[in-house]
């Protein structure tokens, strides 16, 4: 009986727990949806409304020209491309790369393996500050354009996470498959690239899609390297320099809008692909 | 030279306080969490949600919220709450700045942490508990006794990347607060690209990188995790 009770009375803190909990997690976001549907008048009332209301009369009115004037902004539009060209060509390069380092790493024996191994781990932790000045100092010698070197740079972060889950998957994959293959005469790119990459499709969209998230979400570097071209900007550098077209204040209500615009797409991703974007987050950690 | 003694502290305490909380809070949260099955997939989006927003889109969310005046959040928060007179300058005064990057960093890191310790619990064989459970004992000694050492090689993980984080947390701090107070990674950047002090700049980019290294091993030694 007793017994009993202490369990329900911990079932419902258990649920209070989870529900503040989600709603610390969420709340920010739910803001910032709700300052974005705010014009410049409703945003600057006192005390601020938790949904978006009437100054006059209080009653609930959306604003929805933040979102248009978003898409008007030549800037932003312009740091959506640049993002999307800079995401997906570092995507698409580490994969690449990564998968014949992790090919190599996981199926071929050679001298110096297990340092190399070492290596790529520990660039997976290297702090991207230490090398930000020394590859300032390069692009700028080199004259590299800020799309390129965003590129570039970028691989340091991708490829190591990359070639270290995907070198482990190889691992995993049956070294009898290899073998037949030789047997039937395949060279070893034509087992790599016709029987063994198939195998990892599931690993190539996990460490993908986390290149891309990553890629797409970086902001040093970004910041750092189109500080002399404004042109070549990405998305959330756009975001924290935002400035509106006319008002001379900061435009919060646009800037939640653009906010909420760019996460929209990063959402769907996670909804779709959170199982596989938690199996590839936690793959390097926890088997360490 | 002073500034740059300031930030190092400044981080260091930033960087304290963000992962004890941090800590401290998943641990709970992800021990209920590998409880019920069933809630998983919907928490699971949740908790990514902060990890899966660029950091430069939260910051400038928070920073709305921080506003100095009744329409920021938290200061019609406070004012409800009976604190302040709604004009609390969280970002301009010295000291609020710290603890809104706190929140702010605890906010966003949080569910990546609670995520790695819920796959290290995974790990932890149900067995054990059963067996815990017919010797008799209680949760709480269930927990000291198997739950915590047989997590420690996954906490030892989790902070190490998270004091690493910490210490070279960048993105917050420049958006937020710009050159109102640095933390080492932002006077590093405005030293290299306003200040135009590469070799400067390039110095305390090596003096945070040894912090790092040392922090690193400092905690791979004191958890006590071999390499196999």
């Amino acid at each position: 009986m007793t017994e009993q009770r202490t369990n329900w009375i911990g079932r419902i803190l258990f649920w209070l727990v989870i529900i503040v909990i989600a709603i610390y997690l969420l709340f920010p976001f739910y803001w910032a949806i709700n300052s974005s549907l705010k014009s410049e008048a409703q945003l600057q009332m006192t005390p601020g409304t938790y949904l978006p209301r009437n100054p006059a009369d209080g009653s609930i009115d959306l604003f929805f020209r933040n979102y248009t004037a978003v898409f008007q902004n030549q800037r932003f539009i312009t740091g959506l491309k640049n993002s999307v060209i800079v995401a997906v060509s570092t995507t698409a390069l580490s994969l690449l790369i990564g998968s014949f380092g992790a090919f190599a790493l996981g199926k071929l024996r050679f001298r110096g393996k297990q340092p190399s191994l070492y290596l790529i781990l520990s660039m997976t932790m290297f702090p991207q500050v230490a090398v930000l000045t020394g590859l300032y100092a390069v692009i700028r010698t080199l004259n590299l354009d800020a799309i390129p070197s965003m590129i570039l740079s970028y691989l340091l972060f991708t490829l190591p996470f990359t070639t270290w889950v995907m070198t482990s998957f190889f691992e995993g994959l049956p070294t009898e498959l290899m073998q037949s293959a030789q047997v039937d005469g395949a060279t070893p790119f034509q087992t790599f690239y016709k029987i063994l990459l198939p195998l990892t499709m599931p690993a190539l969209v996990t460490t993908g899609l986390l290149a891309f998230i990553n890629a797409w979400n970086e902001y040093l570097f970004a910041l750092t390297f189109t500080t002399i071209e404004p042109n070549a900007r990405t998305v959330p550098v756009a975001i924290a320099l935002f400035t509106g077209q006319v008002s001379f204040q900061e435009p919060f209500g646009e800037i939640m809008a653009a906010a909420i615009v760019v996460t929209i797409p990063l959402l769907l991703l996670v909804l779709i692909f959170q199982q596989r974007i938690v199996a590839g987050l936690t793959a390097g950690a926890v088997k360490g | 030279m002073r500034v740059g003694v300031i930030v190092v502290l400044v981080t260091a305490m930033f960087r304290a306080f963000g992962m004890f909380v941090g800590v401290r809070l998943v641990v709970r949260v992800s021990m209920r969490m590998s409880m019920i099955v069933r809630m998983r997939m919907g928490m699971r989006v949740v908790m990514l949600v902060p990890w899966a927003i660029p950091t430069a889109v939260s910051s400038r969310m928070w920073e709305w919220m921080f506003r100095d005046t009744r329409a920021g959040f938290f200061n019609i928060l406070f004012q409800d709450l009976g604190l302040g007179n709604g004009q609390i300058p969280f970002l301009v005064d010295k000291a609020w700045q710290l603890p809104a990057m706190i929140t702010i960093d605890v906010w966003k890191t949080t569910p990546f942490m609670a995520l790695l310790l819920l796959a290290g619990l995974q790990l932890i064989s149900h067995d054990l508990y059963e067996a815990a459970d017919v010797d008799g004992a209680g949760r709480l000694r269930q927990f000291w006794s198997i739950t915590l050492p047989l997590l420690r090689p996954t906490i030892a993980v989790a902070l190490v990347f998270r004091t690493l984080d910490a210490i070279r947390v960048f993105d917050v701090f420049q958006i937020v607060l710009q050159q109102k107070r640095y933390s080492m990674a932002t006077y590093a950047y405005y030293e290299l690209i306003d200040g135009q002090r590469m070799g400067y700049s390039s110095a305390a980019s090596v003096v945070i990188f040894f912090v790092i290294f040392v922090f690193a091993v400092l905690y791979i030694r004191m958890l006590g995790v071999r390499n196999d």
